[in-house]
Parts: C-alpha cells; structure tokens; sequence
C-alpha cells in the first residue's frame, strides 16, 4: 500500500509542472552557481601608497615589499586610481607625517578608500595602517618589533587559521539550504492538496491506515530531498570529502525538511497558501547559510534556527574536515527538531482528516 | 429476513455543545436500499462519517457486518465502497490510474478498470486527466472507484447532484443492479423522487434525530392524504376543479356527487410525496 502511495504521489509531483520545472531549475542553477563562484579565496588587499621625495629607498622598499603597497607619484595619481577601485585602498605620507613618526609622536593618518569598502574592511585596513606604521624603523626600514606568531589549534583546525575557504565553498550549504527549501514546499504542497481535495477521506475508508498514509509521504518527502541535495553534491565533487558524514547530514536533513513540510501542509490550505508559508519558513531557514557567507551577521540566536545544524554539519565537513565526533550533536539536534516538526505536523493533519 | 448489515444503536456526537447526531437507532439488511433523507446540517454526513470509520462516536454503536466499526475499522472498510458528495479523485491522473490505485489499496488482484468504466460509461475516456471530466463523469468514476472491492456495503452521499438525466439513469441502473446482487446500499440524498424510486426504506433525519423510517409506501399510508382531482365543466361551459379525499368515510359519496355534476374533463389520482410527509413529520422542508 505504501507503495502504491509513493508512485502515485510521484506521479503527481512530476505531474505538477511548477515544482517540476522548479526542481530542474533549482538542481541546474544551484550546481552552475556553484562553478561561477570565486574557486580560490581573495586574499589579497592592493593598496597604494605617496612618499614624500626624501623618504629613504629602505622606506620605500619596506612599504612596497612587507605592506605590499605600490608607490604612486601625488595625491592626485592616487585618488584617481583608489576611486576606479584599482587600489582598495591608499594614503599619503607628507614630510610632516614622516618626521613626527620617526619622532615617535603620534600621527594622524588619512586612509583613502574605494566606493563600497564594507566597514569590516575599513576596520582591517585601520588595523594594517597602523600595524605597519607603528612597527617601521624610518632608517633601517625594518620593523621594529619582532613576534613570531604561531596558533597552536587544538583539535581539528575547524576555523581554518590560515585556511580561508573559497566563496564557492562557503556558498555550498546555502545552495543545498535552496534545495532542500524546493523540496519542502513541493511535498507541502503533495499533502495539502490530499486534505484539501478531499483525496485523503477517500484513502483512509479504504483499508489504508493513517499510519501508512504518513509513512508514505514521509518516505516520499525523505527520498526526494536527500536524491535531489545528493545530486548537488556530486555534481560540484564533493561526495569524497567526508562522504559517509555528508550522507547523514543529507538524510537528516531531508528527515527535518519533511518534518517542516508536515507542519507546513497542516496549517495551509491550497496551493497559494502553501506557497506563502513555505517562503516565510525558507526565509528562517536559509539564514544559517547565508551566516556562512557572511559570518558578521550571525550570533548565537542563530543556533534556534534548526537548520543551522545542518548547514554547521556541512560547513565544517565539507570545508573544515570535521568528523564524525565533531557534528554528532548537531546531527542529533537537526534529528530532533525534525521528528518534532513530524509529529506536530502529523498531529494537526489527523484533526483536520 | 435477509441479514443485518448495519446496525446502529443510540449512535450520538457532539461537536461541543452542538448536538449532531442524536441517539439514533435503526438497522439494514443485506441488499436493501436505505435512503437516508434529511436538510442541510440534520446530521446525515456525520452519521455517514461514523458509519464508515471515519469518525469516532460520541456515544452509542455501531456494527458493520456484525464488527464494531470503531473497534475493527480496517476489517471492515475492507467490504464497503464509499461515494462521497464532493468529487474527491486525483485530477491530475487518468481514470485508470485512478481506480488501479484504489485496487491496489484493497488489494485487488488482476483488477480490470475498464471493465468497471464500461459499466458506469467512462469507456473511451480513460486516458484523459480527471480534471478534464465533467461533474457527471466525475461522479460516475467516484461510484466506479466505490466498487472496486465489490462492496457489501456501499455509502452513497448525493450520487445524483446536479447530474444530468442521463448520468443519474446510469447511477440509478448501478445502484438497482447493486442491491440485487446483494449489496447494502447506504444513499444519502436530498432528492425525494430518487429516495422515493430507489429505496426499499427511506430514514428522515432532522436536528441530529430520526424522525420517521419505513418503506416509502407505508409512510405515504400513515401520513399523506390520497386525493381524487377532477376538472368538471357545468351546464354553463364553467369549468371547476375538485380536490376530493379517498381516504374518509363519505369519499365514495363525494366522488359520485362531483361526476354527477357536470361533464368530467380530466380525473387522476394524487398521493403525498415524501417531501410533503417530511414537512409534515418535521415542519421544515429538506433544503431548509
């Protein structure tokens, strides 16, 4: 019966050629995404740098070798080139400045910066300026201070020191975040439309139990999300890093997906309205994936959001090489919260049968 | 005596306060048509509901089979076909992919959908989505997918609303064939000539009660009035109409007297229908 069950909704979910041509879509566009984003991290910061006449060449060459700065001829010259963003940033040091600082008084420094620098970015160039100006020996053109840093990670270097991660990479969990967000609202749909159209009445006076009516679509729900999510992965090569934990990840995630969609279909009714509580939940769960991206945005609320375990699980996975000792509890959390979204919503759907 | 099919005593539910379905008791035999007739909200599909397992009683029984429904709801739904009043089929599905799902829910083996198709006239539709089927088509696929199993019993909620002529002679000639065979037909309708023609017993229910239930003949007897129309046309060209009684000790008088006095243009005979006898045992009428 279950059985039965599954190929029909299959057939109706292709059959549905919104989610149909959303589904292609969303595994075409995800995976090209993908290859168009940075494949190594920018690291780099360019930036320029104006010397008065009588800098010393041990001066210049500090700053054009250790600060990586190019040297510019006026003010003007660079302006011009840190405003077309060939520079991202740039200052200008005056005799004034130089003879203050090799008096070691303190010396009041403006940085230029191109259109659209993010304050974070502003911040580290404060950083570097000063770094760099604080540390310079005008006559030698040495640094002053001597530090070997060294980060003694303990465990697994699960914040890369030293190993940022590409835009690619960093995107992954977000994109499968996508996928599994289509999946949801397509299975939302499936069960909505059975309460909706009266379908499920006329199963469950059949000798069909309800049990097996949600067994199902929740097979259903899980297979379809962890083929289509599985499908990305191996597209963009990542089913050998850490495959057997990225299996898991995915068929947890599919469980907790499925879960959302029981929730969902219990409380819409009709197509618009499933779509409507379906972006409202996708907005909630892709977050965490956008807080990969951009990790300034995310603090521990976050960690509320249930899809946040699995996109933490694939993040440090895929990027950090996290094991299995590392992601087990977000897995049993993302487990949890997902056999709690199928029981709500498997509640409520039994009261409106 | 034929067997009881469906038994059902001080059968109640309260949605609330609200009282639905209100100790009702009555039973079915095997191959008898029970039109279950009653207004909109008088209880008939909540009594639908907890006659075929899909709802739990507030109070009182029932036995389907000699099973009782809620105890064994799976064994028993295994022997009915239920018809429901709101097309509920997969639209986007053909008639046979319909009905070959239901076939495999009560696992039937080597099923022939075209068979049942032919039977209720859907042959040569088959391939087309149920979507683009009309209201008759419809209704005649959810009575096909009703006798997959080759029920004992079958629940009928408004087989006939809003059909055309033609499609309600089909589902008339299917539900007659039916009870012949032995089957238990259920029919929930609000149309007094189809109860009327159909059922071997019709049931009024009205504010969650039984109000009445016997063959229609015997409740036609009991409470309606039996009336001899005559048009009679005097000496003088004027015509009259009469509207006598038969059924009272001077009827027979009445009747000579009003042939006697002029010339008889039309004569027929009228009996209550079941309408009239339900706003009579009731004080409302049935769309009420």
């Amino acid at each position: 019966m279950i059985g039965a069950l599954i190929e029909k909704d299959l057939k109706l979910y292709f059959r549905n050629r919104f989610f149909l041509v959303v589904t292609l879509l969303g595994l075409v566009a995800f995976v090209a995404l993908y290859y168009l984003m940075p494949s190594k991290p920018d690291d780099t910061i360019a930036t320029a740098i104006v010397l008065p006449e009588n800098a010393t060449s041990e001066m210049k060459a500090f700053l054009s070798d250790a600060m990586d700065s190019n040297l510019l001829a006026s003010k003007e010259e660079l302006l011009e080139a840190v405003e077309n963003g060939d520079y991202q940033a740039g200052t200008v040091l005056d005799e004034a400045a130089l003879a203050a600082i090799d008096q070691g008084k303190a010396v009041t420094i403006t940085v230029y910066s191109a259109p659209g620098t993010t304050p974070e970015f502003k911040q580290a160039l404060i950083s570097l300026y000063t770094a760099g100006f604080n540390n310079i020996d005008l006559d030698t053109g040495q640094t002053k201070i001597k530090i070997n840093d060294k980060i003694i990670v303990l465990g697994p270097d699960l914040l890369g020191i030293g190993e940022p991660v590409a835009l690619r990479d960093r995107i992954l969990p977000l994109l499968l975040m996508m996928m599994f967000s289509i999946e949801l609202m397509g299975l939302a749909n499936l069960i909505s439309e059975e309460l909706t159209q009266g379908t499920a009445r006329a199963l469950l006076v059949t000798p069909l139990r309800t049990g097996q009516f949600f067994a199902a679509k929740m097979l259903l729900g899980i297979s379809l999300a962890f083929i289509e999510t599985l499908l990305i992965t191996i597209a963009v090569g990542k089913m050998t890093v850490a495959p057997v934990i990225l299996i898991g990840a995915l068929l947890v995630g599919s469980l907790m997906v499925t879960g959302v969609a029981f929730f969902i279909a219990a409380f819409a009714g009709g197509f618009m309205s499933v779509l409507s509580w379906s972006v409202l939940f996708l907005f909630v769960l892709i977050l965490p994936g956008i807080g990969v991206i951009f990790p300034t945005i995310a603090s521990d609320w976050i960690k509320a959001i249930p899809s946040f375990y699995l996109v933490d699980t694939l993040h440090r996975a895929l990027n950090y090489g996290a094991g299995w000792g590392d992601v087990r509890m977000d897995l049993l959390i993302l487990f949890g919260s997902g056999l709690l979204f199928l029981l709500l919503g498997g509640w409520v759907l039994r009261r409106r049968f | 005596m034929t067997a009881t099919t469906i038994s059902v005593h001080n059968l109640t539910y309260r949605f609330g306060k609200l009282t639905a379905v209100d100790h009702i008791n009555f039973e079915v035999g095997e191959g008898e048509v029970l039109g279950f007739l009653g207004p909109n909200g008088a209880g008939k599909t909540t009594t639908v509901r907890m006659l075929t397992g899909q709802l739990n009683p507030t109070e009182g029984n029932v036995a389907i089979l000699g099973e009782d429904i809620h105890q064994s709801a799976k064994k028993v739904q295994q022997y009915l076909g239920v018809s429901f009043e709101t097309a509920n089929l997969y639209e986007e599905m053909n008639a046979v992919e319909n009905l070959n799902l239901f076939a495999r829910l009560f696992k039937i083996r080597n099923f022939k959908a075209m068979d049942l198709l032919e039977k209720v006239g859907l042959s040569g539709r088959e391939n087309e989505k149920v979507a683009a089927y009309s209201k008759g088509m419809k209704q005649r696929l959810m009575l096909a997918r009703a006798l997959i199993n080759q029920p004992r019993i079958l629940f009928l909620d408004e087989p006939t609303d809003g059909l055309d002529p033609v499609s309600s002679q089909t589902i008339h000639a299917i539900i007659r064939q039916a009870s012949e065979n032995g089957t238990t037909v259920f029919l929930t309708t609000h149309d007094m000539v189809e109860a009327d023609k159909l059922s071997h017993r019709v049931a009024f229910i009205n504010k969650g009660k039984i109000a009445a239930l016997d063959q229609p003949s015997v409740l036609k007897q009991h409470y309606g009035k039996r009336l001899l129309k005559v048009e009679i046309e005097d000496d003088s060209g004027r015509k009259h109409t009469h509207s006598l009684p038969l059924d009272e000790k001077d009827s027979a008088e009445k009747v000579r007297e009003a042939f006697a006095s002029g010339r008889v243009l039309t004569a027929h005979t009228e009996e209550a229908t079941l309408e009239d006898i339900f706003i009579e045992i009731t004080g409302r009428g049935l769309l009420g």
